[in-house]
């Protein structure tokens, strides 16, 4: 069970009211939590960003749009999940578009994966939070990290 | 037996969100077919086995003469989950080759 969502989250990878003015400075933001911890090295976010332009993670989620901006492991130390609540949504192309249809998104959850195998279970609880409306809006009003946390604890239980 | 391809860019994520949610869907139903994990990179039109292909990213139009594809974002946001399933049963009930 270690390889969980629920163990993998931690409320230094949660941030809340986020201000960037786009889709590129929000992974820059998220990324820099991840290396402060040592999880994956800065080239992570040049990856992520390279990958987003050619295939875009915007997803139409309900009632928020949310980003699942990730990229492969070459610049991942250890697994991690690092979520961004923006004060202000971004632009992130939907994916499955070549990059002509864009959404607003306001939450944005940063995936640093290192072996895909290990991290199956975590990448299913995944879609169990972005599929959850209204925990994506409890979310997006979070006063900090840890009401965030225990909100995801609490839909993952 | 049917084969059904999940492909994403990476191979990494939101293959593995298609994995998940159509491997329930078989065995709740009762299908048998196997699901296999690629990137979009990995695989041609020319050695594609599958069936049913269920992406999260642009498949090229040749792989429409081979195979059943199938836009899969849907069972990642959750929101028209039930249509998509119901296309890809659909697909795989097919006799091959029609």
């Amino acid at each position: 069970m270690q390889n969980t969502l629920t163990n993998l989250l931690r409320t230094d990878h949660i941030l809340v009211n986020v201000n960037v003015k786009d889709a590129q400075e929000a992974i820059q933001t998220l990324t820099a939590a991840l290396v402060e911890t040592g999880h994956v090295s800065p080239g992570f976010a040049e990856d992520v960003w390279k990958r987003e332009q050619t295939f875009p993670t915007g997803l139409p989620t309900q009632p928020l749009a949310v980003a699942i901006p990730h990229a492969d492991p070459d610049h991942v130390n250890k697994s991690a999940v690092c979520i961004g609540v923006l004060n202000a949504p971004v632009l992130f192309a939907q994916m499955g578009t070549d990059g002509s249809t864009s959404l607003d998104a306001r939450l944005i959850f940063l995936l640093a994966v290192k072996e895909r195998e290990k991290q199956v279970e975590m990448i299913g609880q995944l879609v169990k939070l972005i599929q959850t409306g209204s925990l994506l809006e409890d979310l997006a009003q979070a006063k900090d990290s840890a009401e965030a946390l225990a909100l995801i604890h609490k839909t993952l239980a | 037996m049917k084969t059904v391809y999940v492909v994403c860019a990476t191979g990494i994520a939101t293959s593995t969100m298609l994995r998940l949610k159509v491997e329930k869907f078989l065995e709740e139903q009762g299908i048998e077919a196997r699901v296999l994990q690629y990137r979009v990179t990995e695989i041609s039109p020319e050695r594609c086995e599958a069936d049913v292909i269920l992406a999260t990213t642009e498949i090229p139009p040749e792989f429409e003469k081979v195979a059943a594809v199938i836009n899969g974002i849907s069972l990642i946001t959750g929101i028209g989950q039930g249509e998509t399933l119901q296309s890809l049963a659909h697909a795989l009930q097919r006799p091959k080759g029609e």
